[in-house]
């Protein structure tokens, strides 16, 4: 499993690279989580020009190079992002297997 | 500026975190201390959402609330009507898509009704599943993906991001 974009996602991705005028070879895709237990957790985009840290995953979807540090690929392995363009609004979805709500605290992802 | 209500934004709150425990019933004080929201505010609006059946409760101390409704039935124009008494988003007056639009804050002139009109039709247009439900609301605005703002070490990419990047409460 890995952290897959979907076609779309990765074309709009593309596009705000080029947009915002970024290196499009070395701009990255930074995916994260924040937060957890009973307050749930977000999630987190954010185009980068680092490169893999030491507690990062690396992974390639779609042409597009994704990082992830390795606490958040916990909750994220196996995630699918969409990206939405519809009347409630413009964004990016995340299908996510590992999001549950079977934990006790109320946690919304179990892993 | 154009923008929800605290009650609307609240409700889509409470709705959206009952969503990802479908199967159990969740109290509104789990509700309220996981998302820092005024306990009696929310309570009441539990209670408004109950009596139109969007959610249901359940008595006792494991007690609490659980989605009612097919959240794809129910538009953000219907929870505003339930939120706010009754009363028409933004207007005094029904507005349906084949009717006359009514007077939209007592202008007559055409351009305000005209925006009026496309507001209410856009209110009408969204489902609750579409704002709500995990796998179809939007994570992340198309908007908020933007390049980290700091120049981050990379054994300190994740942590830096957490205080740069826009979260989107899930």
């Amino acid at each position: 499993m890995a952290i897959l974009l979907s076609e779309t996602a990765a074309r709009e991705i593309k596009t705000i690279i080029k947009q915002q005028e970024l290196p499009e070879e070395a701009t990255k895709l930074r995916v994260g989580v924040k937060g957890g237990g009973c307050s749930g957790f977000s999630y987190m985009l954010d185009l980068t020009e680092e490169g893999k840290g030491d507690m990062d995953e690396e992974i390639e979807s779609q042409g597009i190079k994704i990082l992830c540090d390795m606490k958040s690929y916990l909750y994220l392995n196996g995630t699918e992002i969409d990206f939405k363009d519809e009347v409630m609004g413009r964004g990016f979805v995340f299908k996510n297997p590992n999001a549950t709500s079977t934990c006790g605290c109320g946690s919304s992802f179990t892993a | 500026m154009l923008s929800l209500s605290r009650k609307a934004d609240y409700a889509l709150i409470a709705l959206g975190h009952l969503a990802e425990r479908q199967d159990r019933v969740v109290s509104a004080r789990d509700v309220a201390e996981a998302h820092n929201l005024p306990l009696p505010l929310l309570m009441n609006i539990l209670k408004r959402l109950q009596q139109h059946d969007i959610v249901v409760s359940t008595r006792g101390i494991r007690g609490g609330y659980r989605i009612g409704a097919d959240l794809d039935a129910v538009s953000l124009h219907e929870l505003i009507r339930i939120l706010e008494d009754d009363a028409e988003p933004g207007c005094d007056q029904d507005l349906e898509p084949d009717g006359p639009i009514s007077a939209a804050g007592g202008s007559d002139q055409a351009p305000i009704q005209a925006l009026h009109y496309k507001l209410m039709q856009f209110l009408h247009d969204v489902s609750l599943a579409d704002l709500v439900l995990p796998g179809r609301r939007i994570d992340v605005p198309a908007e908020m993906l933007r390049r980290t703002k700091r120049k981050v070490s990379p054994g300190h990419a994740a942590a830096e991001m957490i205080e740069t990047a826009v979260a989107v409460e899930i």
